[in-house]
């Protein structure tokens, strides 16, 4: 075996042949990392915001795809993995991008980042993903990190041990981007950078090893494969060590520090106390961490709330409002016409619009929490309360969330790092009550439990922490059985100091995603429920002017209202809220009134008019037990879809059949508890 | 004994990781294999630990704790505990 002080020479392609690089206009470049390596921030630096959202193919994994900027290169950044040897969905992607097996064909460069921090891990993947035969260059990042953990790396020696060029880059900053980028141009144009020959203790292990399959034990290969990787990074090590270009107090170090063998494989000193450490010290406190955790969560819940509410109310008043009356003024033709474009289309872009500064909010949160290392930290303190119904610690901020509104709480589910956690916790969030049913709560609470409107309202908060917890329960030992209960092993990023202007980039990719995709499924919907409310059924009524009943959206109501029977609440009235209600929950109220032909409490919990009408329609539904029937129509209301929104959004992240599968079980479970509660109930 | 015994701030040299070998390889992936050095440098809620593996830290829970075999390299007296001898 060579030295690894021997020339860097470029070696000879294994698996693809050094031509098989391609030429620069057709240029194919991975980013491959390990988690919180800074890789999607260095993305968006390359990129800007010329990059796009995909689900790799075949899976429900998102890849974020784009143009590096003023180059004709395709940039891929892929899941971030500690190893090529996949143990989740995500990482199987990365695996098989690198491998050349995945639809998006095989990469023609990668760029791994190393954390100067965490060599030996980074190198561990280096190593893999060099032994696949794809050229690498090497992004070392994080040295300001390391610095304060008394590690310090020569880029200039790491590339002269590795062979490989290796660029310093603060993904952060955007320093060493432009350095990055001539050597990669340089990469794609000559010679295929290859790991030294000091690292032919690779050659001749079996490519197989690193494809294994996520399922099952490691195979004889991989432990094989492993092994002699985990000898390749001391060794790499041990030159870095033996120059001046690592220099650790570790190595050797006091007391308690060991100078040979595996413990000479982590560059940096396990007994110095960094400011991360001190930092921990109380947010990690037994006693102290718990309350902090939950402040977190109660400032994301009024972010998804009361910060959210006022601008989305802005964006309303602006589409629906000034805009509209525009439209009003410029649009001729017949009143249906006016009415399609203004009630129908406009009203629904205004909908998905107004989503937009809450998505926009809750991205935006959720990256700083990520950013700054917090995050890691959340999902460690909730992850023995969610281990119980086997839900990975990090779901418990979607799940909060989800109290606030169900949509931003799809988007925190990708701080999952599994792609069958995230969905499973993605089916789980709409059984969260949201907000905007709670308004649907305290209308029914005061009609029909006056004295006790606050102890029903809470039961059924009570009954949503319960329909998580039993679904959880359910999926996991049906659908999700593949699921393995995993240790936790999380690694805990140091704390850092969000960039918001990185993380504003990538903040305004997913909401675009999210306005451009689920938003078209929004207005399309929402514009056939204007067709249906518009169009009458009894002769008398012009098109766009019809009252509710005699419309076919009334007969739809009408005709699904005997489904509703054996749950005390078959009126078309309620039906037709219920439809209602699956566009927008905030809208049940209202389409209560509207079907009533009164006016609108401003405050649901002073109902008048419409509290009479309520109930004597319930009381004749029900044969006398309103009470029942309301409480039946209450659970129906948590327990059934979400709105709009949030099915669109499920259906952009984990695919239709997912979503309507998932739509179908809630109508089922919601349908079966409000039978329970009202057939129970007529008996109290 | 294992990492659950181990007092916050104590050296210990893995000795055995008792997971199954799935679990086993990645833990060893991230530097936590026999013979690595490791301290404990923060106790959290519900038993789990912060474990110190060179410059990295890794959040582990009590569970996956009592799996991970170590051999202390000197020992720490608990917080509290008279240091006369």
């Amino acid at each position: 075996m060579s030295s690894c002080h021997d020339a860097p020479e470029p070696t000879p392609a294994r698996g693809r042949s050094a031509a098989a690089v391609g030429t620069v206009d057709q240029a194919h470049v991975v980013l491959v990392g390990n988690p919180n390596v800074g890789k999607s921030t260095l993305f968006n630096v390359l990129t800007g915001g010329r990059q796009r959202v995909v689900n790799a193919p075949g899976t429900t994994v998102e890849l974020h795809s784009g143009t590096w900027r003023g180059r004709p290169v395709r940039l891929t950044d892929l899941p971030g993995t500690y190893s090529l040897l996949a143990r989740s969905p995500d990482e199987q992607v990365t695996a098989d991008v690198v491998a050349g097996t995945s639809a998006l064909g095989a990469p023609d460069l990668a760029v791994v980042l190393v954390e100067a921090a965490a060599l030996s891990r980074s190198l561990y993947l280096l190593a893999q993903v060099a032994e696949q035969g794809l050229g690498v260059v090497v992004a070392l990042t994080m040295t300001d990190v390391a610095a304060t953990r008394d590690v310090y790396v020569d880029p200039d020696r790491c590339a002269e041990v590795l062979g490989v060029p290796v660029v310093e880059v603060d993904p952060r900053t955007g320093h060493g981007t432009v350095r990055l980028a001539e050597v990669v141009d340089s990469a794609l144009a000559g010679p295929v950078p290859r790991l030294a020959p000091s690292v032919g203790s690779l050659d001749g292990l079996d490519n197989q090893a690193a494809q294994d399959s996520s399922d099952g034990p490691p195979s004889g290969d991989a432990l094989v494969s492993a092994e002699r990787h985990f000898a390749w990074v001391e060794h790499v090590l041990s030159a870095l060590a033996g120059s001046s270009a690592a220099r650790s107090a570790a190595l050797p170090a006091g007391p308690g520090v060991a100078s040979t063998g595996p413990a000479r494989s982590h560059v940096g000193r396990s007994d110095r106390l960094t400011r991360s450490d001190c930092v921990d010290r109380v947010l990690l406190d037994p006693w102290f961490g718990i309350p902090v955790f939950l402040a977190v969560m109660w400032g994301l819940f009024q972010l998804a709330t009361a910060v959210a509410a006022p601008l989305m109310d802005a964006v309303d008043r602006l589409v629906n409002g000034a805009l509209a009356d525009v439209l009003r003024a410029v649009v001729g033709g017949p009143t249906w016409v006016e009415g399609f474009l203004v009630d129908g289309l406009l009203a629904g872009v205004g909908t998905v619009l107004s989503f937009a500064p809450l998505m926009a909010l809750m991205f935006l949160a959720i990256a700083v929490l990520e950013d700054s290392g917090y995050l890691a930290r959340a999902a460690f303190v909730a992850d023995r309360a969610l281990r119980t119904i086997g839900l990975d610690g990090r779901a418990m901020l979607p799940l909060v969330v989800g109290f606030g509104c169900n949509l931003p709480a799809l988007a925190a589910t990708r701080t999952l790092p599994n792609a069958r956690q995230r969905l499973l916790t993605g089916l789980l969030v709409p059984y969260t009550s949201c907000a905007a049913r709670l308004t649907v709560y305290i209308l029914l609470a005061s009609v029909f439990f006056p004295g006790d409107a606050g102890t029903a309202i809470f039961l059924m908060y009570v009954a949503s922490i319960a329909l998580v917890v039993v679904g959880g329960l359910v999926l996991r030992a049906t659908a999700f059985r593949d699921l393995r209960r995993e240790p936790l092993v999380l690694a805990l990023p140091a704390y850092q100091r969000p960039r918001l202007r990185a993380l504003g980039v990538s903040a305004w990719v997913r909401v675009r995603a999210f306005l451009t995709k689920a938003g078209r499924i929004i207005v399309a919907t929402l514009a056939v429920v204007w067709v249906l409310q518009a169009v009458p059924v009894t002769g008398g009524h012009p098109i766009g002017d019809v009252p509710v009943e005699d419309s076919a959206y009334g007969w739809t109501a009408e005709a699904v209202s005997p489904v509703f029977v054996p749950a005390g609440f078959d009126d078309w009235h309620a039906s037709a809220a219920l439809v209602t209600g699956f566009v927008a929950k905030e809208v049940v109220v209202g389409s209560f009134a509207q079907s009533y032909a009164v006016d609108e409490p401003d405050d649901p919990a002073v109902a008048g008019d419409l509290g009479s009408r309520l109930r004597a329609t319930f009381e004749a539904t029900s044969g006398g037990h309103a009470g029942a029937a309301a409480a039946a129509f209450m659970v129906f209301v948590l327990a059934y879809t979400p709105c709009l929104a949030t099915v669109a959004e499920q259906k952009r992240l984990f695919g239709a059949r997912w979503t309507f599968g998932a739509v179908g079980v809630q109508l089922a479970v919601a349908w079966i508890a409000a039978v329970l509660v009202f057939q129970v109930g007529r008996l109290l | 004994m294992n990492l659950s015994s181990l007092a916050p701030g104590a050296d210990a040299h893995v000795t055995q990781v008792l997971l199954d070998p799935g679990t086993r390889l990645r833990l060893g992936e991230l530097g936590i294999r026999a013979g690595a050095l490791v301290r404990v440098s923060q106790r959290a809620a519900f038993g789990g630990r912060v474990l110190a593996v060179g410059a990295d830290r890794f959040a582990l829970d009590s569970r996956t704790c009592g799996l991970i075999e170590v051999e202390p390299l000197r020992a720490v007296e608990a917080p509290g505990e008279s240091t006369a001898r």
